[in-house]
């Protein structure tokens, strides 16, 4: 399992929020890593982030539970993309070993 | 007690409950949750921020267990859609419906009508399917009628209000709100309430 880069999932991931969240008027490049995701940050609602989260389950595996961990990796871009990077590089050490 | 004997019949064949509830919204929920619990449904408190409810609820749908919302009130702010109910408009809230079509979860109303006063009357339970959580047919007209498409969110809601309109119409004794529910009564000359 080749390990994707940091960098690589923020992109993926802002551009999986304008998809999901139908952002027009914002384009991926525009998102700050450390903007907020939720209400006065992008202006994000709560069943935006669960269609994020069911996103993130279908494609990577990453199961968002609603604990302080889960919560804090739907704050914003950095910690969704640290949380993301974390777990595949958990499954790819589950798959090498 | 929300009928709490058909939570525990279903507990009783190993199907899970989960019922939300506002516990932040008024004390008394706390007595019924107690209640509810007792009778082995899990409650999810939509105190703890919508976030962290959906979240809850997911892993329930996921589970493949049932979730219950009181669907006819809640919250008026965020994504709610004015449906007309008895004539007069009503801002309904789209949440559960849109986590219904989003799931495809099978959406049932579920209402309960106390059959007659005396003190050993029974309740009448009445379950209506809105949707069986499968793809439907465009229609007819469409230029790919042929395809499948999920339900709006806002179709089920509709579904939900012809559904309830037609249950408090036939026992009007029992459906209570004590939440300001019509919009824009004022200036109408008349009290919808």
């Amino acid at each position: 399992m080749t390990l994707v880069t940091l960098q690589a999932l923020k992109a993926d991931l802002k551009k999986l929020v304008v998809d999901v969240a139908n952002l027009t008027h914002v384009s991926p490049d525009d998102i700050k890593d450390d903007e907020p995701l939720f209400r006065d940050g992008l202006g994000l609602d709560s069943i935006d982030l669960l269609e994020i989260a069911v996103h993130l389950e279908k494609r990577y595996g990453l199961k968002v539970q609603n604990d302080d961990g889960g919560r804090r990796a739907l704050s914003n871009l950095e910690n969704l993309a640290q949380a993301l990077h974390a777990h595949l590089s958990m499954a790819g050490r589950q798959a090498s070993a | 007690m929300l009928c709490g004997q058909v939570f525990s019949i279903h507990a009783g064949k190993g199907l899970k409950v989960n019922v939300v509830i506002d516990l932040g919204a008024n004390p008394g929920f706390a007595t019924q949750a107690g209640n509810l619990a007792n009778m082995g449904a899990r409650i999810i408190d939509a105190s703890s921020g919508t976030l962290g409810l959906l979240l809850d609820v997911k892993r329930a749908l996921d589970e493949r267990e049932i979730v219950c919302f009181l669907a006819d009130r809640g919250p008026k702010e965020g994504r709610v859609v004015a449906v007309p109910f008895f004539g007069r408009d009503v801002d309904w809230h789209l949440g559960p419906f849109e986590i219904a079509a989003r799931f495809g979860k099978p959406l049932v109303s579920f209402t309960c009508v106390k059959k007659g006063w005396s003190p050993g009357a029974v309740h009448e339970v009445t379950l209506e399917e809105l949707w069986d959580g499968s793809d439907q047919p465009e229609a007819a007209n469409s230029a790919n009628s042929a395809s499948h498409v999920r339900p709006n969110p806002e179709t089920l809601l509709r579904r939900y209000v012809m559904t309830l309109e037609k249950q408090v119409a036939a026992a009007p004794t029992h459906w209570f709100n004590f939440f300001p529910f019509w919009t824009n009564l004022e200036g109408n000359g008349r009290n919808a309430q």
